[in-house]
């Protein structure tokens, strides 16, 4: 099944690529039209090969994962990746990097707890940011927007 | 000689000791660790190479890539967790070793292969690299085209499930380096509307995204490591220092596997996940105590971790002389290499030699630091960094992953690019298709892509271009390499039994 499902999502990846085709200079379409030909047929294939082995389900490291734990860990990252701009490099680490980590407790949550995380998430966002900022002089998003 | 001279001033420098001795820590700490890869490590440490120099940029790379190459036999020994292919043998026979209550002879063993692997390794890379990138001065862009597409053969040896998959990584890969302006001619393609994306899918935020997005993921999903350590007793009464002599007094075993694994390595693709298997299987095969295999050999420890370790110096070779890295760790110092403006080949022997002279150098610092720092801080340094909560670790990646992503161009679509190439690597992976394609794909494309217009548009005095890529001689022996090279693997999965068998012991120790 799950072949089959990433066989017809390369395909819808490959078919968004298609439509944007629009090439002026000489043999500048080669190799993206080659690729995209090959990664149909390979797509195909594969969703041939997921068809025929349809009842018989591959097994991978990441199943023993349950789909609420994989929902939550992306929506962090997304909401953290989203919140950067705004609330700039400091602020959105301190807040999404201790929901990480009270995320990740399964000894019960408490007051003492969640300030250990903030301490611990803080002194760590804190450290990379003066390190990066003050030492190797390299710019992190500000609060507020850039 | 003159570069070699000030490489290795450069090197006596207290600031590159300090980055070495750094560096190797760094890094053994990190292959340490149960579940994280040398590979994301290195993807982590690249922001902090933007604000230095090009020479202390690829030292740190290189002392971190070797003592997390080291620093994974550990795992491997003390909780048996091979992590990558590249440590199969050594987890095979170190791990009952360090059951038997031999940790610290295996722990040696490791220590003594590891040094001497990685120290011949380096002199492969320095006696071999200068000749190869004065030879490629001769290659035109046919053979460029080529040399790209013997790497992508690498795709073959690299899937460890499916070839199917592994070409399909390798397909997807090549297409993201299409987006944004061709290599020749300044077409803009498959941009999405979006002009940040006109510059291409940016490499470093792609390679922190396809490395290490997954891992925090999987970290964060999971809530904790996978693995614990095995609580292991000694009753050895020989000193460490009287363990390596006695493996060093007999050299054959460690000095055959380094060769192996310095050659292995040179070989697009190969790296250590091969060279590791055919120098055990050439050390149990040759062996006088060939009944001690399979029941914890010190001998097949050696073996196993000096050619792993010099697949090292020998992967930095076909990098550093052509652009074509050999496994992702060196993906990632090519990319760090043309980000600090420097492009591999000749004129990176001719115009910035005591740099890579340097950098070989600190590559055998750091292959002999590894053994004070192993041998004194090494058990201790496994036990802190497996107790370090993963609720405070994948934040950690997570923030240095931000931080990598943005810095380079100052830019939150990078930071978003970086998400979803880490996204889409870990739901890639859940269906078989691995990173390390991808990654290849996304280096290679473009080389291929330039070498392929190139050609032709110098070929137009021909009735038919293309007939130029096959009727070159250089081309030609590189068409042979390249056929070989997708053979090759193909053959050495016929030996995927025996690899399996040897895992699925692991595994049964284990529980």
């Amino acid at each position: 099944m799950k072949n089959l499902v990433t066989g017809g999502l390369l395909l819808l990846l490959v078919t968004s690529f298609w439509v944007q085709r629009a090439y002026r200079f000489p043999h500048t379409h080669l190799l993206p039209d080659a690729v995209m030909v090959v990664l149909v047929v390979l797509s195909l294939w594969l969703m041939v090969a997921g068809w025929r082995t349809r009842r018989t389900e591959e097994v991978h490291e990441e199943e023993a994962l349950h789909r609420g734990d994989l929902a939550r860990a992306v929506a962090i990252l997304t909401a953290w990746v989203l919140a950067l701009p705004w609330l700039g490099f400091v602020l959105s680490g301190i807040v999404f990097a201790t929901i990480i980590s009270i995320s990740m407790r399964d000894d019960g949550r408490s007051v003492r707890k969640l300030v250990l995380d903030l301490g611990v998430n803080t002194a760590v966002v804190v450290v990379i940011y003066l390190a990066f900022t003050q030492v190797l002089y390299l710019r992190l998003p500000e609060l507020g927007g850039m | 000689m003159a570069d070699a001279l000030a490489g290795l001033l450069d090197l006596m420098s207290p600031m590159t000791l300090l980055i070495v001795l750094v560096g190797t820590v760094a890094g053994m700490a990190l292959g340490a660790m149960p579940g994280l890869s040398a590979t994301m490590g290195l993807a982590l440490l690249v922001p902090f190479t933007f604000a230095m120099d090009a020479g202390p940029g690829l030292v740190l790379l290189g002392a971190f890539y070797m003592g997390a190459i080291y620093g994974g036999s550990f795992t491997a020994i003390l909780v048996n967790a091979p992590g990558t292919p590249s440590s199969i043998a050594t987890a095979f026979e170190g791990y009952r070793m360090t059951k038997q209550g031999r940790s610290e002879e295996a722990i040696v063993a490791a220590t003594v292969g590891s040094v001497v692997g990685g120290l011949v390794g380096v002199l492969f890379l320095i006696f071999l690299a200068p000749p190869l990138a004065d030879f490629s001065l001769r290659f035109g862009p046919q053979e460029y085209f080529w040399v790209a597409i013997f790497g992508l053969t690498i795709i073959v040896g690299m899937s460890t499930g499916s070839i199917l998959k592994g070409l399909i990584g390798g397909a997807l890969g090549i297409l993201l380096g299409t987006v944004g302006i061709s290599p020749v001619g300044g077409d803009v393609r498959f941009t999405f509307g979006e002009p940040t994306l006109q510059g291409g899918v940016p490499l470093v935020p792609a390679l922190i995204g396809l490395f290490t997005i997954p891992e925090v993921i999987k970290l964060v999903a999971r809530r904790s490591r996978e693995f614990d350590v095995q609580q292991a007793t000694s009753d050895e009464r020989r000193t460490a220092l009287q363990m390596a002599l006695d493996l060093v007094r007999r050299p054959v075993n460690v000095l055959r596997s380094s060769v192996i694994g310095s050659l292995i390595g040179i070989l697009p693709g190969a790296g250590g996940s091969v060279a590791n298997l055919v120098a055990y299987n050439e050390a149990k095969r040759t062996s006088k105590n060939r009944e001690e295999y399979g029941h914890g050999s010190a001998e097949g420890v050696v073996a196993a971790e000096s050619a792993n370790n010099a697949t090292v110096g020998g992967g930095f070779i076909p990098t550093l002389t052509l652009g074509v890295p050999g496994t992702p760790p060196d993906a990632i110092v090519l990319g760090v290499l043309l980000l600090q403006g420097l492009r591999p080949g000749a004129d990176l022997f001719t115009q910035s030699g005591d740099l890579v002279y340097t950098f070989a150098f600190a590559l055998a610092l750091s292959a002999l630091m590894m053994a004070p720092v192993g041998l004194i801080g090494g058990r201790a340094l496994q036990r802190g960094v497996v107790r370090l909560p993963a609720r405070y670790l994948a934040p950690a990646i997570a923030v240095m992953s931000v931080v990598g992503a943005y810095a380079i161009r100052s830019s939150v679509v990078d930071v978003v690019i970086m998400l979803v190439l880490g996204v889409l690597a870990y739901f890639l992976g859940r269906a078989g298709v691995g990173v390390a394609p991808i990654v290849l794909g996304l280096v290679l494309g473009p080389i291929a892509e330039r070498g392929l217009v190139q050609g032709l548009l110098t070929s137009t005095d021909l009735a038919m271009p293309w007939t130029s890529f096959f009727t070159r001689p250089l081309s030609l022996v590189l068409i042979v390499m390249t056929v070989a090279g997708f053979l090759w693997p193909l053959w050495q999965n016929r030996q995927r039994p025996v690899v399996d068998d040897m895992v699925t012991e692991a595994e049964r120790d284990r529980e």
